[in-house]
């Protein structure tokens, strides 16, 4: 665990932020919507409380709601997705994990991390790490 | 681990999340990386970023080509996104006059590029963030490994 603040902002450095806290629930998203938002073969995103996140530059930030109530914000200069807004989650954000600085860990415990929608992944490529994979959020 | 996918379809699609670009790809990349610099962690948002090396000729843009948006991010090379969804989608190499690279999370449906798994690595390992390893035996290489 860190104590000191996880920083973070997009590729271009139009968009800064600063989390206060460690974030908790790291999910590596294998679905099609978080594939092809970033272009990746799967996204890690940790959750922060939205009180412990301080933003900077957001008149640059451009939102896509994705799903009903579900917003992928991204920088409209340089393209880097930064976070997810929910409107079932209210009280936190999604946070790209792509995006922290130097790739700094997001301080949270090991036993909660997971990867989600391991149903949607692409069939050619595996990660084959040791960390559980469910299916959807694995209620 | 999964190897070449069975009969690929001839013809691969892709495009942004919501839809306004769309690209076909009339041939299989040359080369599949997936790249740990930071550059690439920042643009895509993602712990690594995984684009396949392709002839231009054979990346066909059949809508939303008005809709690309340019960031040069590192002298003379331009990456492509989606001004609408963020989506990224094509990364131009400044001295590479007939080949470009297509990120292939942008692919449809999860699809295989068609690539030979001889011809797949991770680059820029040095660069990895700490705290995940994908842990599969691709080769991984410092830089781009020469």
């Amino acid at each position: 665990m860190t104590t000191s603040a996880i920083t973070g902002g997009c590729q271009c450095g139009a968009i800064r932020y600063e989390i206060s806290e460690p974030l908790h629930d790291v999910s590596h998203c294998h679905c099609s919507m978080c594939r092809k938002a970033h272009g990746s073969l799967f996204v890690s995103f940790g959750r922060a409380r939205r009180d412990s996140l301080t933003l900077s530059g957001d008149q640059s930030l451009a939102g896509y709601e994705s799903s009903s109530g579900m917003v992928r914000q991204f920088c409209r200069s340089c393209g880097g997705q930064i976070l997810i807004a929910s409107e079932d989650a209210p009280e936190v954000y999604f946070v790209a994990l792509g995006s922290l600085d130097a790739g700094q860990s997001p301080g949270h415990a090991t036993s909660e991390e997971k990867h989600i929608f391991w149903e949607s992944k692409v069939s050619w490529y595996d990660p084959v790490d040791d960390l559980p994979k469910v299916t959807g959020y694995g209620e | 681990m999964s190897e070449q996918g069975t009969n690929p379809p001839e013809t691969i699609t892709g495009g942004c999340q919501c839809g306004a670009v769309r690209y076909q790809l009339t041939a299989p990349p040359s080369e599949v990386v997936h790249c740990h610099c930071s550059i690439c962690r920042r643009a895509h948002g993602a712990l690594f970023a995984t684009a396949g090396v392709y002839d231009k000729d054979a990346v066909i843009i059949d809508n939303g080509e008005d809709r690309l948006q340019a960031f040069e991010s590192s002298p003379g090379n331009e990456r492509l996104f989606c001004s609408r969804c963020g989506g990224q989608l094509f990364l131009m190499v400044g001295h590479w006059e007939t080949s470009m690279f297509v990120v292939l999370g942008s692919l449809d449906a999860g699809q295989h590029p068609g690539h030979d798994r001889a011809n797949e690595k991770h680059i820029f390992w040095e660069s990895k963030v700490a705290w995940y390893d994908p842990c599969d035996d691709l080769p991984k290489v410092n830089g781009i490994g020469t």
